[in-house]
């Protein structure tokens, strides 16, 4: 070949595989284009609704009944010595005897803490919005999916990731909390959704008469002409056997068989009682942090999002609401502590957590069995939360704002997960998100 | 005053003849049901069933009896808390079949006359006859596939499309 004519040809070469996109299995055309900094997220919409005061503040009652006892009560994620009397959070009569701590040292002292960060709304139904979607839910309405795109519809589309890489782990389907694993964005939806469990329903609940004695079917025998039939006969139709109440979240096949697989293995676990739940496991916190375990341990999610919800007591019990955020923290320290027993996602997997609004300054006059007044959760004191992380990336003991100094807002979270899985250009370009919203690892 | 004294005996009679004329002779209603048309083709079916529709003409279809308010709102809140529907509906029809009150067709009977069954379940299901090319793949396909039973024919016509409208 002649010089000129292998410079020609190479040249095209060159200009053809710049010009051309690449086709990724998961059908995407470009790569990502952000720095992937992580294989492995797990984000907590901790607990909801969680007072500054009884959590980064460790002021347990001093700060809310006027009783002059501060403290730590989540030891597991917060340093500090635990409050010395009024003990009502933890086991036995009267919740006398804490819970022990499940991990060495706290997440606090091998990760970097936001002292104090704004959210963007009072309550649930908007805090949750802003953890997932990076903006505040305007014109969205309950019981109505998101408008904007979401973490789970980011990942899948510009990340490149399957149906079963993002998981949603709900405690329950009250609220809009089943709608939340997609949105009604027409450039994103259904298509790059999350997968969605709300566990305790699915394997503990109403989801054991309707779901447990499923036969597994056998994958060339049985699967393959069952399959066959349905494919004739919704091309007889003239669809794609799409449609109807609901739909696919675009699973594969195989992926769907892993899930109904691992859906059987869950009734099994249930039955034995042998679903992986933190040592104490007394109320719904704790038993969706077990089956977010097994799903972590099955799936090995890119990105799993694990909600709370038992603090929200707090609106009518104050003890109940410490029990939770004691219990919430003990379930945050076996969640670290399972991780790290996962091969793939030990050392490998970074941990963020965020309530998604804190709790009002002054109370309401609910009063408990211990003459403690109960909070809601709509004023100034509600827009005060703070932000965790930890992982092989994140500066380890640092703190980064205080009190009254607040930095970052809730939804950093989404973009901070959306930087460590690389596709934060992408979701900023796409210009969905609330105005200001940044990585955490840019606020440092 | 005497409690019968002659004043009251044209007010009560005014008031019968009153509640006389209120009254009208209850028309002769009869509940039944009607003979359903069938169609021979999908061209009508462009509605999507509910949750609850589909859900309830299921077990109908497959049991042969309705499905209690009890029973429905614990499948609904079953099927909330999974994102794919579409596994909720394929663990569903999966979860019914392994039910003994399930009235399948035996393997036999299915083999014996598999023109019979294939109208039959395209009737039990689609509320439709098959169009002959449906008849002849359909009956094909089962006489020439060894591990098809009743069971996951039946749930094919359940988890189809068609099945999702009507």
């Amino acid at each position: 070949m002649k010089r000129r004519d292998f410079l020609k040809k190479s040249g095209l070469a060159v200009a053809g595989s710049a010009a051309l996109p690449t086709i990724l299995p998961s059908g995407r055309l470009f790569a990502a284009s952000g720095r992937r900094s992580a294989d492995h997220v797990v984000m907590v919409a901790f607990a909801g609704g969680v007072r500054l005061q009884e959590s980064y503040l460790r002021r347990y009652v001093d700060d809310s009944q006027g009783e002059p006892y501060p403290g730590n009560i989540m030891y597991n994620m917060l340093s500090g010595e635990a409050p010395i009397a009024k003990i009502v959070y933890g086991t036995g009569v009267g919740g006398i005897n804490p819970i022990p701590a499940v991990l060495p040292q706290s997440i606090e002292s091998i990760g970097t803490t936001f002292a104090e960060v704004s959210a963007l709304s009072a309550g649930h139904f908007g805090g949750m919005n802003s953890l997932v979607q990076g903006a505040v839910p305007g014109g969205q309405g309950l019981k109505q999916r998101p408008l904007q795109p979401t973490i789970f519809e980011y990942l899948r589309r510009h990340g490149g990731y399957q149906a079963t890489d993002t998981w949603f782990v709900g405690d329950g389907i009250g609220g809009s909390l089943p709608l939340l694993n997609h949105s009604e964005h027409p450039n994103y939806g259904a298509e790059y959704a999350g997968n969605f469990f709300a566990p305790l329903v699915t394997f503990a609940g109403a989801g054991d008469a309707a779901f447990a004695d499923a036969q597994v079917y056998h994958p060339e025998n049985e699967l393959e002409p069952l399959r066959r039939m349905k494919t004739f006969l919704d091309q007889q139709f003239g669809a794609d056997g799409s449609g109807g109440f609901g739909g696919g979240l675009n699973n594969t096949d195989e992926e769907k068989e892993h899930i109904k697989a691992f859906m059987k293995l869950m009734y099994q676990k249930v039955e034995n009682g042998t679903v992986n739940v933190p040592p104490v496991s007394d109320n719904r916190d704790t038993g969706t942090v077990g089956f977010a375990c097994e799903v972590l341990s099955e799936f090995k999610p890119a990105f799993t999002m694990v909600n709370l919800g038992g603090v929200d007591a707090c609106h009518s019990n104050f003890s109940s609401y410490l029990s939770a955020l004691h219990r919430a923290d003990h379930a945050i320290g076996h969640l670290w502590n399972h991780i790290q027993s996962i091969p793939g996602m030990a050392g490998n997997t970074t941990l963020i957590l965020t309530p998604e609004c804190g709790r009002n300054l002054q109370p309401n006059n609910i009063i408990d069995e211990n003459d403690w007044r109960a909070y809601d959760h709509s004023d100034e004191n509600s827009m005060r939360i703070f932000t965790m992380m930890a992982g092989p990336t994140v500066p380890q003991g640092l703190t980064i704002g205080g009190e009254d100094n607040p930095v970052g807002m809730v939804t950093d979270t989404m973009m901070t997960v959306c930087d460590l899985l690389g596709v934060m250009p992408e979701v900023q370009n796409a210009g969905y998100v609330h105005p200001g919203t940044d990585s955490l690892f840019n606020r440092i | 005053m005497n409690r019968f004294s002659p004043f009251s005996w044209p007010c009560a009679v005014a008031l019968l003849v009153l509640i006389g004329a209120g009254c009208s002779v209850e028309p002769d209603v009869q509940y039944g049901l009607e003979p359903l048309q069938l169609q021979s083709s999908t061209a009508d079916k462009d509605r999507a069933k509910t949750i609850d529709q589909w859900i309830s003409i299921l077990h109908a279809d497959l049991f042969g009896t309705a499905l209690g308010s009890a029973e429905l709102f614990d499948i609904k809140q079953a099927f909330e808390s999974i994102g794919d529907q579409d596994i909720a509906r394929e663990t569903l029809v999966a979860n019914f079949m392994q039910n003994p009150e399930v009235q399948l067709p035996s393997q036999e009977a299915m083999l014996a006359d598999s023109d019979q069954f294939v109208e039959a379940t395209y009737v039990r299901f689609l509320v439709r006859y098959p169009t002959q090319a449906e008849r002849t793949w359909m009956r094909n396909y089962i006489q020439n596939t060894p591990t098809v039973t009743p069971e996951l024919v039946y749930s094919s016509f359940a988890l189809s499309a068609e099945y999702l409208h009507y």
